[in-house]
Parts: structure tokens; C-alpha cells; sequence
């Protein structure tokens, strides 16, 4: 039954993705987005897995600890970035079936030291976008000096800078 | 650690999962800017759609005037200009995505008599009309407007330990654009950020 619905659901998928051009219509939402119809909002949480969550009443719809980082919804799908261990991947999330993971890629080559999750002194930031067929992640890794390492080192470079009355 | 930085374009095929890497794109041409008169003035300025959008902030007699100003991308035309508040000290933000802009005035003294609650007034750019006005909150930042609702971020105070990674919690607050009621919160994703300096 299973494979009937994806053999079902995969041709509208790819109707869906060949009259999209480029899909804004996905909402940025603080640490996530939401679905175009602006009814549920996905949300990296505390734990750092994703929530599917009703909009209007707050409530918890599904949760997955497959995908870390929202992307981007097409059609019945929502795409993120998931993390195993030192790799990241992009899941496909079934939005009918709870979030079920229908998709996941071969780990994305990203340098070893970027991380999904921000640290001090460090980013990962990106821009997905959807053109046919494709799901375009434009992405970009810095790592620094944490500025509270680097606020204490000059400190102690310039002793006295720093203190206070 | 040393500086790092690097940046690509990773292409996933959506029905087999297929992945493919190429070096990162950079747009060829930066967005439109108002003109350069208005420079002073300027808090905020953004493209949506097919227009550009500049706040200008002018001080007047009652304290500050912030005015939205408009212009179509294609052929430089200036459309009416709309006031969007007066007050003292005004403030303004673009919500993620920036399709509305968030005004304010600064928070009065608590010495001051004649102390109004402040409000944020959220104006819609795709319609250029204020869509709500709700209560400000010290520590809450606007993030988006999703149907009758208003999403913002409000940072809670940090407890543990400071000799390891401190992270600051974040609370997601949905606000009904109507009333100003809270209509939910819920935690998110706190914020990794570095200890305070002892």
C-alpha cells in the first residue's frame, strides 16, 4: 500500500516541481518557516529536531528527529537538513503521513569544522530555493575567535582595559 | 581557532535524492538604494515585489516623524509618500522576510508622568496599511506575520553554568494581530552564545 502511494504521490510531486518556478511563497519564521498556506509553521526546537506546529492553536502536530534545519516545503513535502553524527543530509519529510523521512541523500560535502547548529564565532547560513527538480542550497560556513574569547584575551593583552569601576 | 570561511551551491534532486556541488554564486548586481539625498534620514530601506521601500526618520517639532517612501524598481518613479508614525525616538525593524515593517517608540523614562504603553505598529508593505497594532514587550523581537498572527521572539534570561557553552533561551510568542492578546508560546532553538567577560 505503501509503495501504491508513492507511486501516486511521485507524479504530482513532479508536476509540482516543473510548474514551480521558484517558490517564495514559504514564509521565513523565526528558526524555521512556514507552509504556504500559512497554517502550520516547522520549527527547529530546543532539543534541535524539527516541529510541525498549528499556527493558530500553538499545538504540536508531529515532531522529527530526522531533520534539524526547515528548508523549504513543496508540494506535500517539507525538505531540511538532518545531522548524523559528523554528516549532513537533506531529508524529505512526508507532511501527509507525519513527517515520515521519504528522502534522504548522500551526506552533503560540507567542510568537517561547519556545524548545523550556530556556536560563538561560528555560522552556518544558507538560502534554499526550488527550481524544477532541483533544490538549490546556497550555504556558507564561517569560524572565528568567539568575541568572548576574544574580549578576555584582550584583556589580559592590555591588562586593565577592561576593568570596571 | 583560526578564521575560517568557505561557501558553495549544492544542487539535491528532489525525486532521487542525487546530489551535486558547485562553487557558490554571487549575485550580479547589487539591490536598487534610494537616492542619495535621502541618506541622513534613512532606517530602513528593502525591496518587495517591484517596488523599492525606504523608512526615512526626519525630526519635527513633536520629536521624530518616520515616513515610508516608495519607488517602482523598473523606471525610478516616486509614488506618494505615507506617514507611518510621530513620536519620540522612533524605532524601526523589518520582519524576516520583509514583507512588513514593525515601528515603535522608544521605551519612556520611568521618571516620566506621561507614560503610554508603546505599541508596535506593523505595517504591510504589500498593501502599504498598518495591519496591527500590539503591545511592545522589552526583550521581544518581531519575526513575522502569518495570517492574523504575529510571530516574535522573546530572549529568556540564561541560567548554568558560565565556564561552559551558554546558550540563550529563545521563546516563540504568537501575538492575534487584533487584539494584542498572546495567543501562544513555545520554546524554540536557543542561541549559542559566548560567556559574559568576568
Amino acid at each position: 500500500m505503501t509503495r501504491l502511494r508513492g507511486v501516486l504521490v511521485l507524479p504530482v510531486l513532479a508536476f509540482a516541481l516543473a510548474t514551480t518556478p521558484i517558490l517564495r511563497a514559504n514564509v521565513p519564521l523565526p528558526s524555521g518557516l512556514a507552509d504556504p498556506a500559512g497554517r502550520t509553521g516547522f520549527f527547529t526546537m530546543v532539543r534541535g529536531h524539527v516541529e510541525a506546529i498549528d499556527l493558530t492553536t500553538g499545538d504540536t502536530l508531529w515532531a522529527s528527529d530526522k531533520a534539524h534545519r526547515p528548508l523549504v516545503v513543496v508540494a506535500d513535502r517539507l525538505y531540511a537538513l538532518g545531522k548524523a553524527g559528523d554528516t549532513v543530509h537533506v531529508v524529505g519529510l512526508d507532511l501527509l503521513a507525519r513527517g515520515d523521512v521519504v528522502l534522504k541523500t548522500d551526506a552533503l560535502p560540507l567542510p568537517g569544522w561547519s556545524a548545523l547548529r550556530d556556536e560563538p564565532g561560528q555560522s552556518f547560513r544558507w538560502q534554499a530555493r526550488v527550481v524544477p527538480d532541483h533544490l538549490e542550497i546556497h550555504w556558507e560556513a564561517r569560524a572565528g575567535t568567539p568575541a568572548g574569547r576574544r574580549r578576555r584575551r584582550n584583556a589580559r593583552r592590555w591588562p586593565g582595559s577592561r576593568r570596571r569601576a | 581557532m583560526a578564521r575560517k570561511q568557505a561557501s558553495g551551491l549544492i544542487r539535491v534532486h528532489l525525486l532521487t535524492g542525487r546530489v551535486q556541488t558547485s562553487p557558490a554564486e554571487f549575485p550580479q548586481a547589487s539591490p536598487p538604494l534610494p537616492p542619495a539625498t535621502l541618506k541622513e534620514s534613512i532606517r530602513w530601506s528593502g525591496v518587495f515585489e517591484q517596488w523599492l521601500f525606504a523608512v526615512t526618520v526626519d525630526q519635527t517639532s513633536a520629536g521624530q516623524s518616520a515616513t515610508l517612501r516608495s519607488w517602482v524598481v523598473k523606471t525610478g518613479e516616486e509614488l506618494p509618500a505615507r506617514p507611518l508614525l510621530t513620536g519620540r525616538r522612533l524605532q524601526v525593524m523589518a520582519g524576516l522576510g520583509e514583507r512588513h515593517l514593525f515601528v515603535r517608540e522608544a521605551l519612556p523614562s520611568p521618571a516620566d508622568a506621561n507614560r503610554t504603553p508603546v505599541r508596535w505598529h506593523i505595517w504591510g508593505l504589500e498593501r502599504g496599511d498598518v495591519v496591527g497594532r500590539v503591545p511592545y514587550e522589552p526583550g521581544c523581537l518581531p519575526g513575522a506575520v502569518v495570517g492574523n498572527r504575529v510571530l516574535f521572539v522573546k530572549t529568556e534570561p540564561f541560567g548554568g553554568k558560565l565556564d561552559g557553552p551558554v546558550v540563550q533561551p529563545r521563546v516563540l510568542r504568537a501575538v492575534e494581530l487584533t487584539t494584542g492578546r498572546v495567543a501562544w508560546e513555545r520554546p524554540i532553538e536557543g542561541k549559542p552564545t559566548a560567556p559574559p567577560t568576568p
